[in-house]
């Protein structure tokens, strides 16, 4: 999948758990590890909001393109 | 899938599954008196004993092997539902089986006059291409509809 989401860095740079995070935006832990894995189709803005509100960044911060 | 809706669900699914197995047991009952019974089709020439022959054996191997697919559908898919999955992949591969099973099935259900009197002619129902079409449509569109649940599940 050429869209990669780079969610560890912002993790690491904000010292929060993966299970925290889950918790915050209301996905599953398994749903999470999808995303960060590279095994998403798709991500709905409200849990790219989510995400962005949790982690305190931009979208541009976690969504990386890679041909 | 909501409670009353999966429970009204297997109440139909249940009452199918067991219309399929009395028509199954119906056609191997059939089939066995038929088989049995003094000057049948074995006695006839043999030229058209061939051709009945192989319009019984289709009969008797097919149509119960479409209820007993169709029966293997229906359960795949309650179970399925049941784990969260509304369509399940394998689904796909028997509905294509049941369109062919049951066109052979219905076939040699036409022509089983042709068991009984020796020179009816061969004929095709509409009904048979009819449903057989409509079986391969389904097929179509409930692969179509695994991609998309597939790719629902992995949208975050």
């Amino acid at each position: 999948m050429p869209i990669i989401v780079n969610v560890d860095v912002m993790l690491a740079k904000r010292k929060m758990t993966s299970g925290e995070l889950a918790e915050k935006v209301g996905i599953t832990q398994a749903n999470l590890s999808i995303l960060k894995t590279g095994k998403a189709k798709a991500v709905r803005f409200s849990t790219l909001e989510a995400i962005c509100k949790a982690l305190e960044c931009q979208p541009g911060d976690i969504l990386e393109y890679r041909e | 899938m909501e409670t009353k809706n999966f429970k009204t669900l297997t109440a139909i699914t249940s009452v199918a599954i067991f219309f399929c197995l009395l028509n199954a047991v119906w056609v191997c009952v059939q089939s066995y008196n038929l088989y049995t019974a003094e000057n049948n089709f074995l006695t006839f020439e043999k030229e058209t004993r061939f051709i009945c022959s192989a319009i019984f054996y289709s009969r008797v191997i097919f149509s119960p092997l479409y209820n007993a697919l169709l029966i293997t559908f229906l359960v795949k898919q309650l179970v399925a539902i049941k784990r969260g999955i509304l369509f399940p992949r394998i689904n796909v591969r028997i509905i294509f089986l049941i369109a062919v099973c049951y066109f052979i099935g219905s076939f040699a259900t036409d022509n089983q006059a042709l068991l009984h009197f020796e020179n009816n002619p061969l004929m095709i129902n509409d009904g048979t291409i009819t449903y057989t079409l409509l079986f391969i449509i389904f097929g179509i569109i409930y692969k179509v509809a695994v991609d998309v649940a597939e790719e629902n599940n992995l949208t975050v």
